[in-house]
C-alpha cells in the first residue's frame, strides 16, 4: 500500500524527567470503529454528521451498577431521575422502566414527564421557582414537592386551603460538609437554624405534612466523605423534627453530584484515578445511614442520580471539516460540532477517539468548532495525528446535560440516535430544520419582504 | 327502655337457643328456636329441658359466674339433656320441678368439676359425660321416691301419626328424635331436614352412623327389627358425627375414622345395655361418650395434624376455616428476614445438591449475581473480584448474640477451610425459641459482639469467604439447640420480592433472585387501624344504597378486629403485610367486601408488584354453589379454591382479581389519606367512605 504524503513537522524533543505514566502521547491514539457494534460510517451515512449516540446496554448498565451499589448496602432506596440531566423520551423511557421515578425542577419538566406516562405520584417536584399553578397542579396529582423557601411554605398553604387537602412535602436543606463551594442558595440553611425555623412555620401553620427532607451538596463531588457527613446530618436533623414536632420523615433524599468518569479540566490524573468508584460513595452514605439510624427505622433513600448513570453512555460523533496551521506553529482542526451542542466542553476534556488507522505521530492541537465565534472551542490541546479532512471524532462521554443544555445557535442541533440492546438503531430526535426555528415566528405583514 | 329490655332478652335467649343446636354440633339459632319447639310436642319434655337449664344458668350467676360461660356450650347442653331425660319420664308439677332444679344444679357443678379435669389431665372436652352420670344417678334416684314415682311417672302414647315409612328410615328418624327423647318418626323427620339445612356434612355422618352401626348391629344380632327398632342407636349418629366433622377436620380420612368409630359402638352400646338395663336404667349417650373420647384421645395425643383448633359452628365453615388458613398461612412459627439488602441469588435452598444435606437440608446460600448469571466480574480470580465479597450482611431477626467468631481468613476462591467449617459466623437467639445461624462472614467484619442485642436490619458484618466456602456467600439457617453446627429445622422468610411477586412467607428456590423489602412508613401508618377508630361507610348493593359504621375492637386473645355489629373481621399486620385473617359472623355483613378485595396488602409499593391470595369458599355468593362445593371439599380437599392475584393500580389503591371456580371477579381499593379504607369496588358493590362533613348532607 502506498503510504499516504505527510506533510513533515518539527517536534520538540523533550528531555529531563521521563513520563512517568510510561506512554507518549505522540505515538498513542485511540481508535473507535463503532459503538456497540453499529459502524461509525454508516450511522453517519444515515443520519448524517454530528451525531449523538446513546447506548442502551450502557446506560441499562450503569444504572443497575450504581442501583446495586445502594440497594446492596440499604434496603429502602428509591432512584429518581434527574429530568434536567437528560430529559429525551426515550432516554427517561429506559430509565423509568428500569425502575426510576422521576425527578423535575420545572412545570416544563414536570409536563414532560407527566406526557410521557409517569404518574403524579412517582414525581419528585424540585427547584427555587415553582409557579403558582404548577403547584396546584402538583399538589393534585400527588408529587412529592420539596420546599425552597419561606414563599414556597406560603404558597403550598394557600394550595392546601384551595384544594382542601394536606399535601404531604419535604424542605430541601443546605448544610457545611466540609466542600467547596458551598450551595447555599437552595433550601434552608441548617447550621444557621434556618431550616428548624422553616419546620416551625410549617408544623405552625398546620396545614402541610412534612414527611421528607432533600438536599444536594453539589455537582461532581469527587469526596465521599462529604456525602457521609450530608447524611448523618440529615438523620440527624430528621430526628430532631419527628421527635419535636410529630412529623413522620418517610424519605431522606440526598440529592446527586456523583461524578462520572470524565476528565475535569484541570484535573491531572485520569478519571480512572482521581473519580471514586459508585461503590466508595454508596459505602460512605449507607453505613452512615445504618450506624446513623435508630434501630429499626429504615426511611426511604432517594438518590437523584443524572451524570454518573447517563454521562458515560452518550457519544458525540463529529467530522474533521478542515485542518489548519496556526501561527503559534499549533496544529488547528475545523469540526462540525462546536460548543453549541457541546456545553459541557467548558468544563470537561472529552476522551477523543479516531474512526480509522491513522499514520503520523501525534502532535499537539487544539480542536474549533463551526460556530464563526471564538469562543467555540472543543479541545484547547490534545495529541492527534494527522487527520485527514472527513475524518470522524468520537467525543465521550456527551450523555448528561448537553442534550438539554445544547443550543439552536448559529447551526441546527444534529439528530441522536439510540443503539438497543439488540444493536437495532433508533431515532429518537430527528436533526432540526428550518421549520422548527420558524414556527413560532410572526413576521408583521407590514414587514413583508417583497424582493 | 323498650330496646333496653330487648337487648337483655336477647343476649339472654341466644345462648338458650345455641344449647339446643349445640347438641347437633352447630350455632344456628333458628335450628335452636325449632328445637326448642319440637320438644315442646310433649310439653313435659319441652319444660323439664327448660327448667333444668334455668336453673344451672340462675346457680351459676349466683357463684358469680359471668354471661361468658354460656358461650361454652357443654355447660348449658349438659343441663339440658339432664332436664329432658327427666321430663321424658315425670310430669311436671311442683315435685318434680324441685327434682328438675337439683338435677339441674348438680349437672353445672359436675360439668365445671369433669370439664376441668378432662381438660387438665386428658386434653378432651367434656362432651355429653355430665348429662350420662347424672340422668343416671336421678332415674337410679328415682326408683326410691315413691311420692314423686307415684304422682308423676306418665305413659307415653305414641306421638301421632304413623307415617308408614320402610323399617329402616323409621329407624333412622326414631333414633335421631330420641337424641332429644323424641324417639317418634316425625319429630325425627324435622330434625333431619333440619340438619340438612344446617350442615350436609353433619347429615351424611348422621346416615354413615347409623346405617354402618345398625348394619353391624345386624351382622352379629341376625334380626333387622331389633336393630332398627333400638332407640339407643342414636349413639351412632352422635359418634359419627363428633368424629367425622366435629372434632376432626372433615375430610375423607375423617369419615373413615366416624365409620370405624360407629361400628366400634356396637358392642359397646350392647355391652353397658346389659350392665346398666339390670338396673332399670337406658344407657343415654353413654356409648357416644366413651366411644367418641378414646378416639379423641388417641388421635390428639399422637399428634394428629387434621383436628379441629376452631370450631365455626358448622363444619363446612369450619373445614373453609381450616383449608383457607393451611393455604393462607403456611408459617412455622420461625418466620426470619433476609439477611441482606438488594437482589441477591439463592445458590442453594433447602435440600441442597451439595452440603445442605441430612441435619442440615434446612439452610439456604446468597451469591450476588450479573445479567448472565455470574457471580464474579473480571477473571474471577481474586475475591474482590466476587459481587458478593464485602457487602453488608444483616440480622434477620431482633434478638440477641450468643456467639460469634470473627478471626478466620478468607480463602482465596476456588478453595475452602475444612477444619472450620461455618467460618466467621453469628449466632443469635431469637425470643420466639430458636436461634438463627449467619456464616462466611470477612475476617474481622463482624460488628457485633456476644450480648449484644439486634434488631432486624443490624449491621453484622460483611459478607467473606471463611470456612467451607469456594466462593463469597452468606449462608443462613435456624437451629433450636445453641451449639454452632446443631441440625437445622424449616423456617421462612418473610417479606421479599421474586420477579416482582411479593410473598409474604416462603423459601425461595435455587437460582431465584430475591430482594427484601422493608414496610414504607406512609402505607403502615394507613393501615395500622388503632383501637376505637370508626369509620362510616355507604354502601351501594343492587342499586340500595345504606350506610354502615365499621369500628376497631380488640379480641380477648389481643388480636384486632373490624365490627360492624353483625360480623367481625380480624386483621393485623407482621410480615410487612397487612392481613385479614379471618371473618366471623353474618355473612350478609358488607365487611365481607373488604376481606374479598383485599385478604392481604404488602406494606410496599413497587409499580409492577403482584401477590397471591386465597379466600375461604364464603366469598362465593350463590349459597348453593358454595355449599356444594364445601360438602365436595370434604372428599377432596384440592377441588375447590378462590385465589386472588392483586397488584398496585397507583400508590395507594390496588386491584385484586378473584378467581372462583367457574368465574372471576374484580374488585378494587383504595387507601384513605389519614388511615383505613376509603373507597372498595367489589363486582358492582361499592362501598365508599363518608366523613362527618357529608354526614349531614346525607341523612
Amino acid at each position: 500500500m502506498k503510504e499516504a504524503y505527510e506533510k513533515p513537522v518539527i517536534l520538540k524533543l523533550k528531555t529531563g524527567m521521563m513520563n512517568k505514566f510510561g506512554s507518549s502521547p505522540a505515538y498513542i491514539r485511540k481508535i473507535r470503529k463503532e459503538i456497540d457494534g453499529v459502524p461509525v460510517e454508516e450511522l453517519v451515512e444515515k443520519f448524517g454528521s454530528p451525531l449523538f449516540v446513546f447506548s442502551e446496554k450502557k446506560l441499562r448498565q450503569k444504572f443497575r451498577e450504581v442501583k446495586n451499589a445502594f440497594t446492596l448496602r440499604y434496603p429502602n432506596v428509591e432512584f429518581s431521575w434527574s429530568y434536567k440531566t437528560n430529559y429525551l423520551d426515550a432516554i427517561c423511557a429506559v430509565l423509568h422502566q428500569e425502575g426510576e421515578t422521576a425527578e423535575v425542577v420545572s412545570e416544563f419538566e414536570y409536563e414532560k414527564a407527566r406526557r410521557l406516562g409517569v404518574p403524579g405520584n412517582q414525581i419528585i417536584y424540585n427547584g427555587p421557582y415553582k409557579p403558582y399553578d404548577s403547584l396546584v397542579t402538583a399538589v393534585k396529582e400527588g408529587a412529592r414537592i420539596n420546599i425552597d423557601h419561606f414563599e414556597e411554605i406560603a404558597d403550598l398553604e394557600k394550595v392546601a386551603d384551595e384544594l382542601g387537602v394536606k399535601p404531604r412535602v419535604g424542605i430541601r436543606l443546605n448544610m457545611d460538609t466540609g466542600i467547596h463551594p458551598q450551595w447555599s442558595r437552595f433550601g434552608f440553611n441548617l447550621e444557621s437554624g434556618q431550616a428548624l425555623d422553616a419546620v416551625k412555620r410549617i408544623a405552625s401553620g398546620g396545614k402541610l405534612e412534612l414527611v421528607g427532607l432533600h438536599c444536594h451538596i453539589g455537582t461532581f463531588i469527587l469526596d465521599p466523605h462529604a456525602y457521609e457527613v450530608e447524611v448523618r446530618k440529615l438523620v440527624n436533623f430528621a430526628y430532631t423534627v419527628e421527635d419535636q414536632f410529630g412529623f413522620k420523615i418517610d424519605y431522606l433524599d440526598i440529592g446527586g453530584g456523583f461524578p462520572s468518569k470524565n476528565r475535569l479540566k484541570g484535573i491531572y490524573l485520569p478519571p480512572e484515578v482521581a473519580v471514586p468508584s459508585v461503590d466508595e460513595f454508596a459505602e460512605r452514605v449507607c453505613s452512615a445511614l445504618l450506624s446513623s439510624l435508630r434501630p429499626g427505622d429504615y426511611p426511604k433513600l432517594i438518590l437523584e442520580s443524572g451524570r454518573a448513570i447517563v454521562d458515560e453512555a452518550g457519544y458525540l460523533i463529529t467530522t474533521v471539516h478542515a485542518a489548519k496551521r496556526l501561527p503559534s506553529g499549533l496544529k488547528a482542526y475545523v469540526l462540525d460540532a462546536g460548543v453549541n451542542i457541546l456545553f459541557t466542553a467548558f468544563w470537561y476534556k472529552f476522551n477523543i477517539e479516531i474512526d480509522r488507522e491513522v499514520y503520523g505521530t501525534s502532535e499537539p492541537c487544539v480542536l474549533y468548532g463551526p460556530l464563526c465565534m471564538n469562543i467555540d472551542v472543543v479541545d484547547d490541546l490534545t495529541y492527534l495525528p494527522p487527520l485527514p479532512r472527513g475524518t470522524r471524532l468520537i467525543l465521550s462521554p456527551v450523555g448528561a446535560y448537553n442534550v438539554t443544555q445544547w443550543m439552536q445557535f448559529i447551526r441546527y442541533r444534529p439528530a441522536v440516535v439510540l443503539i438497543g440492546e439488540n444493536g437495532e438503531v433508533d431515532l429518537i430526535r430527528e436533526a432540526e430544520d428550518l421549520t422548527d426555528i420558524v414556527r413560532r415566528e410572526k413576521l408583521p405583514e407590514r414587514l413583508k419582504l417583497e424582493w | 327502655m323498650v330496646t333496653e329490655l330487648l337487648s337483655r332478652f336477647k343476649k339472654f335467649s341466644v345462648p338458650l337457643l345455641r344449647s339446643y343446636s349445640a347438641v347437633l354440633f352447630n350455632s344456628n339459632l333458628w335450628g335452636g328456636a325449632l328445637l326448642l319447639l319440637l320438644t315442646f310436642i310433649n310439653p313435659n319434655l319441652g319444660f323439664g329441658g327448660l327448667v333444668s337449664l334455668l336453673s344451672a344458668y340462675i346457680f351459676a350467676r349466683l357463684i358469680g359466674f359471668k354471661e361468658d360461660f354460656l358461650q361454652l356450650d357443654y355447660y348449658i347442653y349438659n343441663p339440658l339433656l339432664v332436664g329432658l331425660s327427666l321430663g321424658y319420664l315425670f310430669k311436671l308439677n311442683l315435685l318434680s320441678l324441685l327434682f328438675l332444679a337439683t338435677a339441674g344444679i348438680l349437672t353445672f357443678l359436675l360439668t365445671y368439676t369433669l370439664s376441668s379435669i378432662f381438660y387438665t389431665y386428658l386434653r378432651l372436652p367434656v362432651l355429653s359425660v355430665p348429662f350420662v352420670v347424672v340422668s343416671s344417678i336421678f332415674y337410679l334416684a328415682s326408683t326410691k321416691f315413691s311420692q314423686l314415682f307415684v304422682s308423676n311417672l306418665y305413659s307415653h302414647s305414641p306421638i301421632l301419626i304413623s307415617l308408614n315409612l320402610p323399617l329402616p328410615v323409621e329407624g333412622y328418624f326414631r333414633s335421631l328424635g330420641a337424641i332429644f327423647f323424641l324417639p317418634y318418626p316425625l319429630p325425627g323427620f324435622i330434625m333431619a331436614l333440619l340438619l340438612f339445612f344446617v350442615s350436609r356434612i353433619l347429615f351424611f355422618l348422621s346416615l354413615l352412623g347409623y346405617f354402618s352401626g345398625t348394619l353391624t348391629a345386624y351382622l352379629f344380632t341376625g334380626s333387622w327389627y331389633k336393630v332398627f327398632t333400638d332407640t339407643s342407636a342414636f349413639n351412632y349418629i352422635l359418634t359419627s358425627m363428633a368424629v367425622g366433622g366435629v372434632f376432626l377436620i372433615p375430610s375423607l380420612r375423617s369419615y373413615k375414622f366416624a365409620l370405624t368409630a360407629s361400628i366400634v359402638s356396637v358392642p359397646v352400646i350392647e355391652g353397658s345395655k346389659v350392665f346398666w338395663e339390670s338396673y332399670g336404667l337406658p344407657v343415654f349417650a353413654l356409648p357416644f361418650n366413651v366411644v367418641s373420647l378414646l378416639f379423641l384421645y388417641v388421635l390428639f395425643t399422637i399428634g394428629w395434624s387434621y383436628v379441629t383448633k376452631i370450631y365455626k359452628g358448622t363444619p363446612e365453615r369450619t373445614l373453609d376455616h381450616y383449608l383457607t388458613y393451611y393455604r393462607r398461612f403456611p408459617f412455622t412459627g420461625r418466620e426470619i428476614g433476609l439477611p441482606f439488602s438488594g437482589k441477591w441469588t439463592v445458590w442453594q435452598s433447602f435440600n441442597g445438591e451439595w452440603t445442605h444435606k441430612g441435619p442440615w437440608r434446612f439452610a439456604v446460600d446468597f451469591v450476588i449475581t450479573d445479567e448472565k448469571g455470574k457471580t464474579y466480574s473480571g477473571s474471577g480470580t481474586q475475591l474482590t473480584d466476587y459481587y458478593a465479597f464485602g457487602k453488608p450482611v444483616l440480622s434477620p431477626v431482633d434478638g440477641q448474640v450468643v456467639s460469634v467468631v470473627s478471626d478466620l481468613p478468607d480463602n482465596p476462591p476456588g478453595t475452602a477451610d475444612r477444619e472450620n467449617n461455618w467460618g466467621n459466623y453469628v449466632l443469635i437467639y431469637d425470643r420466639r425459641g430458636f436461634y438463627v445461624l449467619i456464616c462466611h462472614f470477612k475476617q474481622n467484619s463482624i460488628k457485633v459482639k456476644p450480648g449484644d442485642t439486634v434488631v432486624r436490619g443490624t449491621l453484622l458484618g460483611l459478607c467473606g469467604n471463611s470456612g467451607y466456602s469456594p466462593q463469597p456467600h452468606i449462608h443462613v439457617h435456624v437451629q433450636l439447640l445453641s451449639y454452632v453446627g446443631a441440625p437445622t429445622v424449616p423456617f421462612n422468610f418473610t417479606s421479599y420480592i421474586s420477579q416482582n411477586r411479593f410473598h409474604d412467607v416462603g423459601i425461595p428456590k435455587e437460582g431465584e433472585v430475591v430482594e427484601p423489602v422493608y414496610p414504607d412508613k406512609s402505607l403502615y401508618h394507613r393501615l395500622n387501624m388503632l383501637i376505637d377508630q370508626s369509620f362510616d361507610y355507604l354502601i351501594t348493593e343492587n342499586g340500595k344504597t345504606s350506610r354502615f359504621t365499621a369500628t376497631v375492637k380488640m379480641a380477648s386473645d389481643g388480636t384486632f378486629y373490624l365490627t360492624d355489629g353483625r360480623a367481625k373481621l380480624y386483621f393485623g399486620i407482621q410480615n410487612a403485610t397487612f392481613y385479614f385473617y379471618h371473618f366471623e359472623g353474618d355473612i350478609g355483613s358488607p365487611l365481607k367486601y373488604f376481606f374479598f378485595s383485599s385478604p392481604k396488602i404488602p406494606l410496599f409499593y413497587s409499580r409492577e408488584l403482584h401477590w397471591y391470595d386465597y379466600l375461604p369458599l364464603i366469598s362465593i355468593s350463590s349459597k348453593l354453589k358454595r355449599e356444594l362445593y364445601l360438602f365436595l371439599s370434604s372428599i377432596n380437599q384440592k377441588l375447590f379454591s378462590v385465589s386472588t392475584e392483586s397488584s398496585w393500580l397507583k400508590h395507594f389503591s390496588l386491584e385484586t382479581v378473584i378467581i372462583q371456580p367457574r368465574k372471576t371477579l374484580k374488585a378494587q381499593v383504595e387507601l384513605s389519606e389519614d388511615v383505613g379504607f376509603e373507597r372498595i369496588t367489589f363486582n358492582n358493590v361499592e362501598i365508599r367512605r363518608v366523613r362527618d362533613e357529608e354526614t349531614s348532607v346525607t341523612s
